[in-house]
């Protein structure tokens, strides 16, 4: 078996899909596992755990064929043609896509390869594709998409005794940055609390003058304008790091560095959190966030990095040196911003620790049921829940066609939901107090819900919002609400498939339910 | 000075033609070992590039005979490298025999813009020529690559830009080409 594998977005993002690399070469380990790469990212190729084949794919070139003056369209379509020809040679028997792009699914066609898992994607393209919130990591979704499982458990952040602290103060994207004000206030406060402390700050060469401007002067700080190798040393060397939503922050979980990472922006933390357990994630609890990848800060001021003041990150960063969960959790609960902890769930997923004592248990209700979805999906086959059915086949094709057609009206109650949490916040933005409608309207909806579902555990989650809807209106009131029906979404899709699989299952063995005429009296 | 100008027009540098023929051959970035320049000009430019690049074809686009005599005359050690097109529509720019021998889409393509100033429109047709950026060269070079393109969404286009080219080969249904045309396009959306 000959895989390819596609990573051509950008290095924070090939530097997370290493982790599904080493799985396929554990899980398949006389397949040759070959990897596309943007020629960009040809630098970050010797931190590669394993020597595989890579291939670079000349995307700038191309790019500029495509449209630059007095370059021509004809000569870029050569130009790829010509490129494809050393992949076709290589003559791959599949090609797994992790890039998930409208690029990466034309070029699959184009190359004319299997594609690994192409039908397992509607999760990825509902949620990854759109800003929509999502119950699991990026390289959760993915190992989902390509129906395998992590076989290994997610790394631990080792305890340093290092002196040296990192910061990597700018990320690819202005409004994921946090001031570098605050970041030499953050050094600053660190030196005074322990002198011993050595601080390197990181950047590319573009960055280098900014760089110098603001951190030169300050006290037993020095500059690192390194290469990617270098950095890799750097980290492995340090005692903590501290940084946005970059590509550092991923390399370090490689290096098993201890982590702070500051998520400002477009940044989500369940989507793109360091795979490293005991990482801390800071989040600003601003309404707009998370704010829309693709375009400008919409706020007159970026009002997500200004609630993550200097002196709050840095009693987080004190707490997580002295190891004081206690205070951590303190800091949660006064903050106006999250603190998530990475851990790992006993189904093997990634997930975000909200250390806000409230909010943890109804986040974790949520994520439990989730996740317990998720686990019958891979870690129990068709086969092992039609064993651990009692009765026979035909009993069972009748129960699984009647959940079946429950599932139409309960996609529907759960549209009629989301419309009226809708006007949530719709009753926000016009200050309307009147705050009775909202829960008097859903409450019925609610109901039918447990009704049809039969799923006491979401029913259980939903009743407990209402009876927060009916105390107030806000906007806190309403991303709860949605976020809540975000999960439950995802979670009914994955439990429809499972009936849908089961239901395939027992066609193919010849079980079929037909339901006889209605009975007329 | 060997050309002064033509018919008051400037054609190179008054002062120091040489200098700026090499201050504009800095500024080219030869990507193929066909060479396409618009303009001929007093010829300073198109003779620094056949002495930077011996190994490469160069092919002019001019209008104007008297200019490709006094080129001949003057630069004898460029006859073998260099072909002078005398062209003055995009139909003739088709049917000129450096167009149907080199493939322009494989050409590297170079304006002179001191000497192309009074022409400017002329040349940026045969720019957008030499790049399968009209009609007729959109037409030439589909065939000469075995692109399928459909006449129906051809015909409703003016300039060919990377939208208008996927969109005229995707219609006209599964392909090789059409599949690799839409990698292109995803490219730059």
């Amino acid at each position: 078996m000959k895989i390819l594998v596609l990573s051509l977005l950008r290095l924070g993002d090939l530097l997370m899909h290493q982790e599904i690399l080493e799985a396929l070469d554990l899980l398949y380990p006389e397949a040759q596992v070959d990897l596309l790469v943007q020629e960009s990212c040809r630098h970050a190729t010797p931190l590669f755990s394993r020597q595989r084949n890579v291939h670079f794919f000349p995307r700038m070139a191309l790019q500029d064929q495509l449209v630059l003056k007095d370059k021509s369209f004809f000569r870029a379509y050569l130009d790829i043609k010509e490129w494809a020809v050393g992949i076709q040679n290589a003559q791959y028997t599949h090609v797994i896509d992790l890039t998930h792009t409208h690029f990466s699914k034309a070029l699959i066609e184009a190359l004319e390869i299997p594609e690994w898992g192409a039908q397992k994607k509607s999760y990825l393209n509902d949620v990854f594709a759109d800003c929509t919130r999502s119950s699991f990591h990026y390289v959760d979704a993915l190992y989902g998409s390509l129906q395998i499982t992590n076989p290994r458990p997610m790394p631990q952040a080792e305890e340093r005794q290092s002196s040296v602290i990192v910061l990597q103060p700018l990320t690819s994207d202005s409004k994921k940055n946090w001031s570098l004000i605050a970041y030499r206030e953050l050094i600053l406060k660190l030196g005074q609390r322990d002198p011993s402390l050595q601080f390197k700050v990181v950047g590319s060469p573009q960055e280098r003058n900014i760089l110098t401007q603001n951190f030169q002067t300050l006290p037993n700080v020095s500059l690192e304008i390194c290469g990617l190798p270098e950095l890799r040393q750097i980290l492995q060397d340090s005692r903590f790091l501290i940084s946005g939503d970059t590509a550092t922050l991923h390399l370090a979980t490689i290096t098993r560095t201890p982590s702070l990472g500051i998520y400002l922006g477009s940044a989500e933390p369940t989507k793109t959190a360091p795979r490293l357990r005991g990482a801390i994630v800071l989040q600003s609890h601003e309404a707009c966030v998370p704010c829309r990848h693709s375009s400008a800060c919409p706020q007159p001021s970026h009002l997500c990095a200004q609630s993550l003041s200097a002196d709050s990150v840095f009693h987080v960063l004190v707490a997580m040196i002295d190891k004081n969960q206690t205070e951590l959790k303190r800091l949660a609960w006064d903050s106006s911003f999250s603190i998530f902890r990475v851990e790992q769930t006993s189904f093997g997923f990634s997930t975000l620790e909200d250390l806000s004592l409230a909010e943890s248990e109804f986040q974790q209700l949520i994520r439990q049921v989730t996740f317990a979805s998720r686990a019958t999906q891979t870690q129990h086959s068709v086969e092992q829940l039609v064993k651990a059915f009692t009765g026979e086949l035909w009993e069972l094709s009748i129960f699984v066609e009647e959940r079946l057609r429950n599932f139409d009206r309960v996609f529907e109650v759960i549209k009629d939901l989301q419309s009226e949490v809708r006007s949530i916040s719709k009753a926000c933005l016009r200050m309307d107090k009147k705050i009775e409608n909202h829960g008097i309207r859903l409450a019925p909806l609610v109901k039918e819900f447990g009704f049809l579902s039969e799923d006491p555990e979401w029913t259980s989650v939903m009743e407990a919002a209402l009876v927060a809807c009916s105390q107030e209106t806000s906007f806190v009131v309403y991303r709860r609400w949605r976020a809540l029906l975000d999960d439950l979404v995802a979670f009914t899709d994955l439990n429809n498939e499972i009936y849908l699989q089961l239901r395939s299952y027992l066609h193919e063995r010849g079980v079929y339910y037909v339901p006889g005429p209605t009975r007329t009296t | 000075m060997l050309v002064q100008g033509l018919e008051d027009q400037k054609l190179c540098s008054q002062r120091d033609p040489t200098k700026e023929a090499a201050q504009w051959l800095e500024l080219q970035v030869v990507s193929a070992g066909h060479l396409w320049i618009l303009g001929l000009g007093a010829g300073y430019h198109v003779a620094a590039m056949a002495q930077k690049y011996p190994e490469h074809v160069i092919s002019v686009v001019d209008h104007r005979p008297e200019l490709r005599a006094h080129f001949e005359k003057s630069f004898p050690a460029c006859a073998r490298q260099v072909r002078v097109e005398l062209v003055a529509t995009e139909k003739e720019l088709l049917d000129c025999q450096s167009y149907r021998l080199f493939g322009p889409a494989l050409s590297s393509i170079h304006r002179f813009r001191p000497a192309i100033s009074m022409e400017q429109e002329m040349y940026a047709e045969f720019s957008k020529a030499l790049r399968g950026q009209t009609k007729a060269s959109f037409r030439f070079l589909c065939e000469q690559l075995e692109i399928p393109f459909n006449e129906v969404c051809f015909a409703g286009i003016s300039d060919f830009q990377i939208k208008e080219i996927a969109l005229a080969v995707e219609a006209q249904g599964p392909s090789a080409a059409r599949r690799w045309v839409r990698v292109l396009r995803e490219l730059v959306t």
